[in-house]
């Protein structure tokens, strides 16, 4: 378990000091930089593996420890640590509500810790493919593209690498508490949440609704429960990520936020298939707003995330790693009838999503603010997405129920922000 | 406006929170066999018989590799993929496609027998095949629940 821990940590710190070091994200506080930083460090340290793999370096906790002695180096002689160690404090519990549900939050927050360590995984989808290639990964100590043909299927690579990551720390194969990386992802989208929510309403507020998130089943389940080791959750976090540095873009114009922006794009298309629809279009709106505002320039800022794409789709040319059906597949429109209604089953399912997305689409007649209308044409593209994969997919509409409710956690974060922030219009009467 | 939308925050409240203490109800009485379980009896619990049946033959025959597997269950091959790694297993989902020629690519045959389906394989009486029986595998109660054939 302690293991573990250092490598989550470790994984912060290297997100952590590659944001420090090259000031990015600079008026975020300090815990929101946090959960970009473990983001972050996901990708690099994934990417770290994945080019070792691609030199033949075999994977050692040495050797991949050894790159990050300069940033860190730099990182100390620039005396950053220092900003480390302020006094203010985080969360200034001012009333009582808000002690009540920091209080909530963090008891939610144990239990989901306390549910993902008990039990080895037990989902289908993790033991059969994202801790598979783990484990396979940290065996091998590289990614040997024979495991694609074992396996028969073309999930990105980067689940497995830091899960390998995880085993490597930990010095062997342990699936029940690497699955705290996968919960490690459920913090860092409640805590990107509260600080993007603030923006909007109070920190009172901000907090309730960071709760009704965090208490959601379904994404409970994925961070904790018997759904942990699923690459959605991951995926999720990557999707809210993106999309608040795409606000923050727009906001800024700050062509180092539109880099971080193309790296978390890339690596959510490296996370799981359904992450590559979202880099593109994303990406397509970052490079269009550039290049509206004269900043031609800026295109070369997406290259983070296309190098990411473009490296794992010339390793699968390379390497003959099985194309996806959506390539092979014929588009059946008269699926859509049947689809849609699915999906709208799934929209009301209260067990699973409590009332969120319910109160999401009454919430879309209050749209005004230029943010949500941004995040409801990304929500409403990746939706159309699955849509689509649904209509070629050679399993049939039964596919639907067995995937749609995790399809929908990826999205789930980026629906409460416009819940949130199309309920920034009212003034209720404890603001 | 105002009312309704505070009603709805308290009512989406009130089920969150009661939700959350419906799971932390659920985790200390369902779930709490987890606490004192050992590894072994946890894994029993969450894969069944692939539980047993993989762990047998990674401690009693280790030299398995190559294995053909018989199983209606598709959770039965893909936990013997994740268990027996770097082993191979494959999965004769299609037994009746399955021709002597085909089995024989592999050093091991495993036949899975479900309490769900009545599997009946006779590997002994398949024309042009040879196998010897190498293991039989159990559970608690002695119930036969597979068999890792050799093979020849």
């Amino acid at each position: 378990m302690l293991a573990t821990l250092l490598g989550i940590l470790l994984v912060i710190c290297f997100g952590f000091v590659i944001i420090e070091n090259f000031s990015v994200l600079r008026k975020q506080p300090f815990l929101e930089k946090i959960a970009y930083s473990y983001g972050l460090g996901i990708g690099l340290i994934s990417l770290e593996m994945l080019i070792y793999s691609l030199l033949g370096i075999r994977w050692s906790l040495i050797a991949l420890l050894v790159p990050w002695i300069f940033p860190i180096a730099l990182f100390m002689k620039a005396k950053k640590y220092k900003q480390l160690f302020f006094t203010r404090k985080i969360f200034p519990p001012s009333s009582w509500f808000d002690r009540l549900f920091i209080f909530l939050i963090v008891t939610t927050v144990v239990y989901v810790l306390l549910e993902a360590t008990i039990r080895p995984v037990a989902g289908w989808d993790p033991f059969a493919t994202w801790l598979m290639t783990g484990k396979a990964f940290y065996i091998d100590r590289t990614i040997d593209s024979s495991i694609y043909t074992y396996m028969n299927y073309d999930i990105p690579p980067f689940i497995g690498l830091f899960v390998a990551f995880g085993y490597i720390v930990l010095g062997q194969v342990n699936d029940t508490t690497v699955l705290l990386f996968f919960s490690s992802f459920y913090i860092a989208i409640l805590l990107l949440f509260y600080f993007t929510s603030r923006k909007y309403i109070s920190s009172r507020y901000a907090l309730l609704f960071t709760f009704l998130l965090a208490t959601i089943q379904n994404l409970i389940r994925h961070a904790g429960k018997f759904d942990v080791g699923y690459a959605d959750l991951p995926l999720a976090f990557y999707f809210f990520a993106s999309s608040i540095l795409l606000l923050l873009f727009l906001q800024s114009r700050s062509i180092k936020t539109l880099i971080l922006l193309s790296f978390f794009l890339g690596t959510g298309a490296l996370i799981k298939n359904d992450g590559v629809p979202f880099f593109l279009f994303v990406e397509m709106i970052g490079i269009f707003f550039a290049i509206r505002w004269g900043k031609y320039k800026y295109i070369l800022a997406a290259f983070p995330g296309f190098l990411l794409f473009g490296a794992w789709q010339m390793y699968k040319v390379i390497f003959s790693v099985q194309e996806s059906y959506l390539f092979h597949g014929t588009i059946d429109v008269a699926r859509v009838p049947a689809i849609l209604l699915e999906m709208g089953k799934e929209f009301l399912n209260v067990r699973r999503w409590n009332i969120s997305w319910l109160i999401f689409f009454v919430s879309l007649i209050k749209t005004s603010d230029f943010s949500a209308k941004i995040l409801i044409l990304i929500l409403l593209f990746q939706l159309f997405s699955y849509l689509f994969v649904y209509m070629v997919t050679p399993i049939g509409i039964s596919q639907i129920k067995n995937s749609f409710d995790r399809l929908l956690i990826h999205l789930v974060p980026i629906a409460m922000l416009i819940v949130v922030t199309n309920f920034s219009k009212f003034r209720l009467k404890y603001d | 406006m105002k009312s309704v939308l505070a009603i709805i925050l308290l009512f989406w409240l009130l089920f969150s929170v009661s939700s959350l203490v419906l799971n932390i109800t659920e985790l200390f009485s369902e779930e709490k066999i987890y606490f004192s379980a050992t590894e072994d009896e946890k894994r029993k619990l969450l894969y069944g018989d692939s539980h047993l049946i993989y762990t047998f033959l990674l401690n009693q025959v280790k030299e398995i590799d190559n294995i053909l597997l018989f199983s209606s269950s598709g959770k039965t091959f893909f936990l013997g993929r994740y268990y027996l790694y770097p082993k191979k297993i494959y999965w004769a989902a299609e037994k009746r496609n399955m021709t002597t020629d085909k089995i024989k690519r592999y050093a091991y045959v495993l036949v899975y027998y479900s309490k769900d389906e009545n599997i009946n394989i006779e590997l002994n009486n398949i024309e042009g095949l040879r196998v010897a029986k190498k293991a039989s595998i159990v559970d608690e109660r002695d119930n036969l629940i597979a068999v890792l054939y050799k093979v020849l």
